[in-house]
């Protein structure tokens, strides 16, 4: 009987394969691509590349472009440096919040310009911090964060939960870090559809609680599980992000979690750069660093 | 000695009015004489069988002429002579028939009844009847009811339905007369169609497609279950969704543009299995039609086509008991008398699939150890009681459900610790129904029916997390629980009267109303400190009114029209939509054996379906009209001709034209959201256009019988923001679709079915660029998709068979079925997504779900 049933499951998943099929794909137009980040009082730091067709597996970057900041009276204020592998930045240059900047990208073919805005500073605060039993060990970790949404106009936010840890190969231990899947029931966190797109990533927006106090409470699990790693300490990351920043994360997840669906129809990701691929987004971050001992 | 005979056999027929007659009127003639009188040709026809004729000479014509009949049934040849001269015939004692002059009557008398099985007492519907002498013809309406009314004195009516021995009866008219029939099964009989001999053919109806449950059992289908929706897809002008589902797309439009009728109702989502398989147990389903243009005024609420369902009443005389098992899944079904009288009967099928069985064996064997569990079930119960001749009510009941979950369970217990871990995932859908039927024959020619119902389609997913520990006397408990449903709920009157003002003409009307509700319930609770529990409710009401009328005229003996309006008022959110729907078919039969056919419908649809493009998805949520998504509303053009000239075959070609309007999409890159929040934002409105070329051969005599479809046809769809406004083909776009069903019978016992279809395959949106964005978490790939629907997938072709084994025995009847589904491996591609070869090299992959698939089904009938 077991072999029966063995060789009928095998020959239904043998059967049910798949099949490597061409497609006669358009002509490819290769575009700009650019990755930039405005962070509060950090350096700027834009990537450019290009798009390639879907059967390459390599993304070239853009090397021959020159990257220019500018004020909102589109006064220059500086030219990127240009590291040769398609990374432009500033070397001291710093950016603030709250704070139009335009960027204007130059390559062979033409001219790209970007508008964004640095958004206003983020209130946050860890008020509380417990730590749960789970099969007999300390598996559940929950935090109490206060955000306080100061401001009355729109505001976005995004939390994030880095960790740290040792993890011990038997003689040496190595210190590795990663973003952690953060669990939670708040309804400003999960009211939205888009808020099921990434557990590493809480995007939303302040709807609920415009100029309020709010405490989230955000709940970790495996963070202590494996005997052969050991949690150091956690950084916890609230940033308030501009509107363009909050559209282009939140797409982007959107776009990768339906990315292997084959039945939904795929969804867009939406930059902030015309005629070109990706954005230049604004974000005021705020860290705190949760030790364990 | 002769006229004594005349004289004795009229005395006969006032006594005994109605003479029934089936076996020497059914023998097929072959007669060629050139010029002969037509006492000639009854003497030849003596001569060539065992029927004796009686007549006073003289009333026979001397002129001579030509008779050519090739095997013609007796009743029909007869009819065929003998009405030019103004005479009729009865049988007398088994062969010897009698000749006399026909009376018109100056009254017309209605002659109605039930057409029913004999051995079940089952009504059976679209039973054909018709007067032999006078060639008016009627089918029997949905209750087994037929109505003609006639004036001469001399009324000679058949019955034909498919599979069942054709009945006769001689009545002399009076004003009003009731006349039932009761029909004899006969497997022998061809199980297609009626046969094409009878001077009114079955009237064309080439929009409309009628499939029974003895057909329906035997095609070959996934598993050996019987399915009533994948039957359809092999009809022309009907293009199937993904291989292997049971998705309808049926003359350009979309799954959720067909009306799932069940014994009236509608059914929202009719799957089983993720679409896989259909939710109607085909021992209980009497009939299935298929309606796909020139549809009868009395259907409303969908663009496209008309699924009407019809389950067995139960039977009459007996207690009846099916027991069926199947690879996939069992089924009982009882039926039968429940009081001595016979008057009331009782229908209930029971199906449960046992997936969830075979998963726990895998864990028993260890094969692929899993906890999820997946099991669908479906209850079928219906009662019947006739009040009288007049009046009779039917409450049925349908309820089913499928259930998927994954079940972790851990536990330690020992002296100083007691641990207890329970986290469950499911997710479930199912539909249910209850309904009332209240049929009334006011007046011979007035019959009239009032139906109650709710119907109720409901969708939920759920999880629950249970942690306990006592350890050192210390108590740890955490628990949360979620869960989301999100359902549609149709209360539904109508009242519809029918009423055959005479042979020639029919009229139907009705009133309906439906009160939908569509809610949604979320519901989040923890025992977690600071945490409160979460409760969200949504409901939302819209009420759709409808009347129709129609009429069924006959305004030649080759011409009929059938014209009439639906009317629909949708009001929701203080918004009212309204339209009236016209609809016109018209029939014509220029030469004999070749008829024409037109059709004109418009219809509309109040309720969208937002799906994720799988078809039959639980997740697809059904949403009224707004101001911004327009009710749907579709125009239908259709032409066809037919010829049933060559004995044994009918040729059909049709064509349509069909434009969607107000149909949504999803907007350009926009996804499926799960959830209806925002769902205007993300859809929009457009237009859709069809053009296709249907064709049919079907051989409907002998051993062997089936048929040949095959549909080319173009299916667009515009949208101001998808594609840039440019058209595109719709995801189902198959140009071409061919079907091949043969059916052998090698014997009254052994018989076997074939089918092959072939298919184009559908449209997908592939990616054609990449590139790296870098989300503040990490570098990813993206894909920047092309068109919508630019590339087309590989074409779908498969082959299926099945042999059936009947066998009677003393106490009961077996039936054994074996077939294979997918003969040839043949790999159709289900879906198509990027993927990297063994090379490392990104390509496209398609990925096929079912590979040969042999199946057997045993059933018991006693």
């Amino acid at each position: 009987m077991k072999k029966v049933l063995y060789y009928s499951v095998i020959l239904f998943f043998i059967g049910a394969c798949q099949k490597e099929i061409n497609f006669d794909l358009s002509d490819h137009q290769a575009k700009l691509v650019v990755n930039g980040h405005l962070y509060n009082d950090s350096l700027i730091s834009i990537d450019l590349s290009i798009s390639g067709q879907i059967t390459q597996s390599v993304v070239q970057p853009y090397v021959n472009g020159v990257v220019e900041l500018f004020d909102k009276d589109t006064n220059q204020l500086l030219t990127l440096n240009n590291d040769g592998n398609g990374r432009y930045f500033s070397s001291i240059y710093k950016t603030q919040a709250n704070t139009i900047y335009f960027i204007k990208i130059k390559t062979n073919e033409r001219i790209y310009w970007i508008r964004e805005e640095t958004p206003d500073t983020v209130f946050s605060e860890i008020k509380d911090s417990s730590r749960f039993f789970f099969q007999g060990n300390e598996a559940y970790f929950q935090l109490k964060l206060e955000l306080n949404d100061k401001s009355i106009l729109k505001n976005f936010y995004e939390i994030k939960v880095k960790r740290f840890y040792k993890e011990w190969n038997g003689i040496d231990s190595i210190n590795k870090q990663e973003w952690v899947d953060i669990n939670t029931q708040e309804f400003v966190l999960t009211e939205s559809p888009t808020s099921r797109y990434s557990k590493k990533q809480l995007l939303f927006s302040d709807r609920f609680f415009n100029g309020q106090k709010i405490n989230l409470n955000l709940g970790m699990f495996g963070l202590f599980n494996t005997p052969q790693q050991r949690t150091t300490h956690l950084q916890v990351y609230v940033s308030s992000l501009s509107l363009n920043a909050f559209n282009y994360y939140t797409s982007i997840n959107e776009h990768l979690f339906f990315q292997n669906d084959p039945f939904t129809q795929p969804s867009q990701i939406i930059g902030n750069v015309p005629d070109a691929y990706g954005a230049i987004t604004g974000r005021y971050l705020n860290v705190e660093t949760i030790v364990f001992k | 000695m002769r006229a004594f005979i005349f004289t004795l056999v009229c005395v006969l027929m006032s006594v005994c009015k109605v003479h029934s007659q089936t076996n020497v009127l059914e023998i097929p003639i072959d007669v060629k004489l050139k010029n002969a009188t037509l006492e000639e040709l009854l003497l030849k026809i003596e001569s060539v069988s065992d029927v004796k004729f009686n007549y006073v000479a003289s009333l026979l014509p001397p002129n001579k002429q030509k008779y050519v009949f090739k095997k013609v049934p007796l009743a029909i040849l007869l009819s065929q002579v003998l009405k030019p001269h103004q005479l009729t015939y009865t049988l007398m004692f088994g062969n010897s028939i009698v000749f006399s002059p026909i009376q018109t009557s100056r009254k017309v008398g209605v002659f109605s009844g039930y057409v029913s099985d004999v051995n079940t007492g089952e009504k059976l519907i679209n039973a054909f009847v018709i007067d032999l002498m006078t060639l008016q013809s009627t089918y029997t309406n949905e209750d087994g009811y037929y109505s003609l009314s006639l004036k001469e004195d001399s009324i000679k009516l058949m019955v034909a339905y498919v599979g069942y021995e054709n009945q006769y009866k001689s009545v002399i008219w009076s004003k009003n007369q009731k006349i039932d029939f009761k029909l004899k099964g006969n497997f022998e009989l061809d199980n297609q169609r009626i046969s094409a001999y009878y001077p009114v053919d079955m009237k064309f109806k080439s929009d409309e497609f009628v499939i029974h449950s003895s057909t329906l059992k035997k095609i070959p289908m996934m598993f050996g279950e019987s399915d009533v929706l994948k039957s359809l897809q092999l009809l022309p002008g009907v293009i199937a969704g993904n291989d292997g589902t049971i998705g309808l797309n049926v003359r350009g439009g979309g799954n959720e543009h067909n009306l799932f009728l069940l014994d009236d109702v509608p059914i929202y989502n009719p799957s089983h299995i993720y679409g896989f398989f259909s939710i109607f147990n085909s021992d209980v389903v009497k009939q299935v039609k298929l309606l796909k243009g020139g549809n009868s005024a009395r259907y409303g609420g969908r663009l496209s086509s008309v699924i009407d369902i019809r389950t067995i009443d139960g039977n009459k005389e007996r207690l009846k008991t099916q027991l069926s098992i199947g690879v996939l899944s069992s089924k009982i079904s009882v039926d039968g008398p429940i009081d001595k009288s016979k008057k009331t009967t009782l229908m209930f099928s029971a199906r449960r699939s046992y997936l969830d069985l075979f998963t726990n064996l895998l864990n028993i064997a260890n094969v692929f150890p899993t906890n999820s569990r997946y099991f669908f079930y479906d209850i079928n119960a219906k009662i019947s009681h006739q009040f009288s001749a007049n009046h009779h009510v039917t409450i049925s009941a349908y309820t089913g459900n499928d259930v998927s979950f994954i079940n972790n369970e851990f536990s330690i217990k020992s002296p100083t610790q007691n641990l207890k871990e329970k986290d469950r995932q499911s997710i479930f859908w199912g539909n249910s129904l209850f309904s009332i039927r209240d049929y009334h024959l006011l007046h011979p020619k007035v019959s009239a029916w009032l139906n109650l119902a709710i119907t109720n389609y409901e969708f939920g997913n759920g999880s629950e997390y249970q942690y306990e520990e006592t350890k050192n006397n210390r108590i740890i408990e955490n628990k949360f629980e979620n869960r989301f449903v999100s359902n549609i709920n149709d209360v539904i009157t109508s009242y519809n009267v029918q009423y055959n003002v005479n042979s020639y003409l029919k009229i139907k009307s009705g009133l309906g109303f439906t009160r939908h509700t569509f809610a949604r319930n979320i519901r989040s609770s923890t025992n977690a400190v600071n945490v409160p529990d979460f409760f969200e409710s949504s409901i939302q009401f819209s009420f759709e009114y409808s009347a129709y009328s129609e009429l069924q005229l006959q305004l030649r003996s080759n011409f009929d029209l059938n014209a009439g309006v639906y009317y629909a008022a949708f009001v929701t959110n203080n918004n009212v939509f309204n339209l009236p729907q016209p609809r016109l078919s018209i029939n014509y039969e220029p030469f004999p054996k070749f008829y024409l056919h037109y059709a004109y419908q418009r219809t509309s649809q109040f309720l969208h379906l937002l799906t994720n493009y799988s078809v039959g998805l639980p997740l697809d949520l059904w949403l009224p009209s707004t101001n911004k998504a327009l009710p749907e509303f579709s125009d239908l053009h259709s032409t066809g001709l037919k010829y049933s000239g060559v004995k044994g075959f009918e040729f059909g070609v049709e064509s349509f034209a069909k434009k969607l309007y107000n149909v949504i999409d999803y907007k350009d890159q926009s996804s499926y959201l799960g959830s209806e929040t925002n769902w205007e934002d993300k859809i929009t409105i457009g237009n859709g256009m069809a053009r296709g070329l249907e064709f049919m051969v079907e051989k409907t005599k002998g051993k062997t019988s089936g048929w040949i479809s095959y549909t080319i046809s173009k299916n667009t769809r515009q949208f101001n923001e998808i594609n840039q406004g440019k058209p595109f083909l719709y995801k189902y776009d198959r140009r071409h679709q061919l079907s091949v069903l043969i059916n052998h019978r090698f014997s009254s016992q052994i018989d076997c079915f074939l089918s092959w279809v072939y298919a184009s395959g559908a449209r997908i949106t592939l990616p054609e660029e990449i590139y790296t964005v870098n989300n503040g978490i990490s570098l990813s790939e993206v894909f920047v998709y092309g068109e919508r629907n630019k590339y087309q997938m590989p074409a779908n072709h498969r082959l299926d068979f099945s042999f059936n084994f009947k066998k009677n025995k003393k106490k009961y009847t077996r039936i054994f079925s074996a077939g294979v589904y997918n003969a040839y491996n043949r790999l159709n591609p289900f879906y198509v997504i990027p993927a990297f070869n063994v090379e490392g090299n990104r390509v496209f992959k398609a990925v096929s779900l079912f590979p040969v698939l042999p199946s057997v089904n045993y059933k018991i009938v006693f």
